[in-house]
């Protein structure tokens, strides 16, 4: 890690309870330990149920973790006084899918930025507040701003709201956004605008990136210079720089979805089988397996993998949780002789 | 090829009252032919799910099919059906025994208080009247074709199954009446990468061995490239190019397929030439003139703006753009 430690996650748990009385528990966050370098980008990925909009809850400060520690800065979130808190609060902010509702539909941008800039007199007055209204939403790249200002959320593409909650997380100055699945409701051909938003955020203001995602191509355009890790059933199975990571994935998982992602070459395509696993389909969360997670679906699946769930070991730029991790073949994508200039 | 399906000229317009007219299809014209794999790829607006819609003829209001023609071959007599002229009863017995469609999110639209075989049997019942024995025999055959455990699926309410069997139950429960064709809507947008990659191989292989023809919706450029044999490229809701995958991928000809493949971020190979598609697809009430994707393009000139291309055909495929010579010439070389 070239970095300091921004925030750093410690054996966190967060387990959900239905009721007092009910003893049905879902162990949404497993013991995860994860750090998140100032002014880096770290790219979480993981399908449904993995835990992974949770997780990303647990760094914004929003969900108190049931066991484990979330440090800022070398500080306890959830033992600092309420001011320090506070502080934290404003310096994560969260970025959620469905821009739609995230925004107040009576109220239009200039109204929903001015809210969080006077209540944390960033702005003294009216006038300062539409100036620097105006500013962020140039810096998100509605421009001209005048034309944006005073538009209801209604009369924006879904790109241009996603682009105003950015804006909005921006007001505070915040040093991280926890960006959850930030473009899966955007049309395809304007979801790389978004995401080169988020790449210029982070190189021009060095803002920290947690990238939640379940799709790893889009997860490699903004993080490849920066971190993956691969999440299943609340636990992290794979971690380390993107780079390595996707270069030699050891993790039967991520070798599977790997094998799994649509190429967008007919030849390459035709060539590529998915791994084939014991069940297509993920378990119940609210039932994880013993043992390791994935072994009732783990081609490679001994004895040992339902008794002892496995650690994650290895360098700090390439971590497994895999008891087999060293003899498991390699997974190589398949190529075609002359690859389409598209794939 | 014998066409199953020939659709020309369709046109679906929805009244908006007020707020005027929107033609979401306007003008699409193509053929399915028997035991064909077709992909339809179009963005969120672009009016693939209402094409889809239209061929089974359940547009819902305000919409309506206000023009073309629905020629159906499949009743193997020396002339097609034409599937607007039937009253609607006799189109209700065609759709699931002629043409099946699972919707899009229909797996969520399972009855939670219903077990899987009694929504079945209820199903195949509406249709055609049928000994109970038989619906499960053909069931259970079904289920085994999406890679399903009949004893076990046949008991169980929805939520005790996973939104990929969930998924697999819907097309098993669409191939209950021997469809000639089948038509998926976005079969695995809401489902995992890894149940995605699963889904569509089951297809291929029902496709292949019962020689189904299927038209499958999706907005993935890459899901089609491995199970389909031709593409359709839908755009504020026309046609815009149409070819197979192995062409259509190596030299796209229209300037918005190219621009979708570029805009789309890939796992391997270089991110560098990556860019999105600058602007948003139009609104529809107010399409613009000429050319709809000219506002967005990167070769439009005057003719673009006065002057609507024609869907002409090139060789096998179709192209409906003024430069797409020039657009077909600046695909980017292989790199080996």
């Amino acid at each position: 890690m070239r970095n300091r430690t921004l925030v750093a996650l410690e054996e966190v748990w967060l387990i959900f309870r239905r009721g007092w009385l009910s003893r049905e528990r879902v162990e949404a966050v497993a013991g995860v330990s994860l750090t998140i370098p100032e002014g880096g980008i770290l790219a979480l990925v993981g399908e449904t149920g993995s835990g992974k909009t949770t997780l990303g809850k647990l760094v914004a400060g929003l969900y108190r973790p049931t066991r484990g520690r979330i440090l800022f800065q070398g500080q306890d979130l959830w033992a600092m006084d309420r001011r320090t808190f506070l502080k934290y609060r404003r310096a994560v902010q969260l970025v959620h899918q469905d821009a739609f509702a995230a925004l107040n539909p009576v109220r239009t941008v200039y109204q929903s930025l001015k809210a969080p800039l006077l209540h944390h007199r960033i702005a003294r007055n009216e006038r300062e507040a539409r100036e620097r209204a105006a500013e962020l939403l140039e810096q998100v790249g509605l421009t001209p701003p005048e034309l944006f200002l005073d538009k209801y959320p209604h009369q924006l593409s879904g790109g241009q709201r996603q682009r105003v909650l950015l804006a909005r997380a921006l007001t505070v100055q915040p040093c991280l956004i926890v960006a959850d699945e930030p473009v899966s409701m955007i049309d395809v051909s304007l979801r790389l605008s978004i995401l080169q938003l988020l790449r210029e955020l982070n190189r021009r203001l060095g803002i920290a990136i947690l990238y939640i995602t379940h799709d790893l191509a889009t997860a490699r355009y903004l993080a490849e210079e920066g971190q993956l890790a691969v999440m299943y059933l609340g636990k992290i199975v794979e971690h380390g720089a993107f780079r390595r990571v996707l270069e030699n994935p050891r993790h039967p998982y991520l070798q599977a979805l790997l094998s799994a992602v649509p190429v967008p070459d007919p030849r390459i395509a035709q060539a590529t089988r998915p791994v084939a696993l014991q069940e297509i389909d993920p378990p119940d969360p609210r039932r994880p397996p013993s043992g390791c997670r994935f072994h009732p679906r783990c081609p490679y699946a001994q004895p040992i993998c339902r008794e002892t769930p496995p650690a994650l070991e290895g360098p700090a730029d390439h971590q497994v949780a895999c008891h087999f991790a060293q003899e498991i073949p390699p997974w190589r994508p398949p190529s075609a002789a002359s690859p389409s200039p598209w794939a | 090829m014998k066409p199953l399906l020939q659709v020309r000229d369709l046109q679906v317009t929805f009244d908006l009252g007020w707020h005027g007219r929107l033609i979401a299809v306007d003008g699409v014209s193509f053929d399915l032919a028997h035991g064909e794999f077709v992909a339809l790829v179009g963005e969120s607006g672009s009016g693939k799910s209402t094409t889809a819609l239209a061929l089974i003829r359940l547009v819902p209001p305000p919409g309506f099919i206000s023009g073309g023609r629905l020629l159906w071959w499949g009743d193997g007599e020396g002339k097609p059906v034409e599937l607007l002229q039937l009253s609607a009863s006799q189109m209700r017995e065609r759709r699931w025994r002629d043409i099946a469609m699972v919707f899009q999110g229909a797996q969520n639209a399972l009855n939670p208080v219903m077990r899987i075989a009694e929504q079945m049997i209820e199903t195949v019942r509406a249709h055609h009247p049928m000994p109970r024995e038989e619906i499960l025999d053909r069931a259970a055959r079904c289920l085994r074709m999406v890679r399903l455990e009949p004893s076990r699926v046949l008991r169980a309410y929805p939520h005790e199954l996973s939104g990929g069997m969930r998924q697999r139950v819907l097309i098993a429960m669409s191939l209950l009446m021997t469809p000639r064709l089948l038509i998926l809507d976005e079969p695995t947008t809401a489902l995992d990468v890894i149940t995605q990659a699963h889904i569509l191989e089951i297809l291929r292989e029902i496709q292949e061995q019962l020689g189904l023809t299927m038209l499958l919706l999706t907005h993935d450029l890459a899901v089609v490239a491995k199970t389909a044999r031709r593409v359709l490229i839908m755009y504020a809701g026309q046609i815009v190019e149409e070819a197979p995958p192995e062409t259509l991928f190596e030299i796209p000809y229209h300037p918005y397929t190219r621009g979708l493949l570029q805009a789309v971020p890939t796992l391997r190979g270089d991110l560098t030439g990556k860019r999105p598609i600058p602007g948003a697809p139009p609104d529809l009430r107010h399409p613009p003139p000429g050319c709809r994707f000219h506002p967005r393009c990167p070769y439009a000139d005057e003719i673009c703006r006065r002057v609507e291309p024609a869907l002409e055909d090139v060789g096998s495929r179709r192209v409906a753009c003024h430069h797409w010579q020039r657009v077909a010439q600046e695909a980017p070389a292989y790199k080996l």
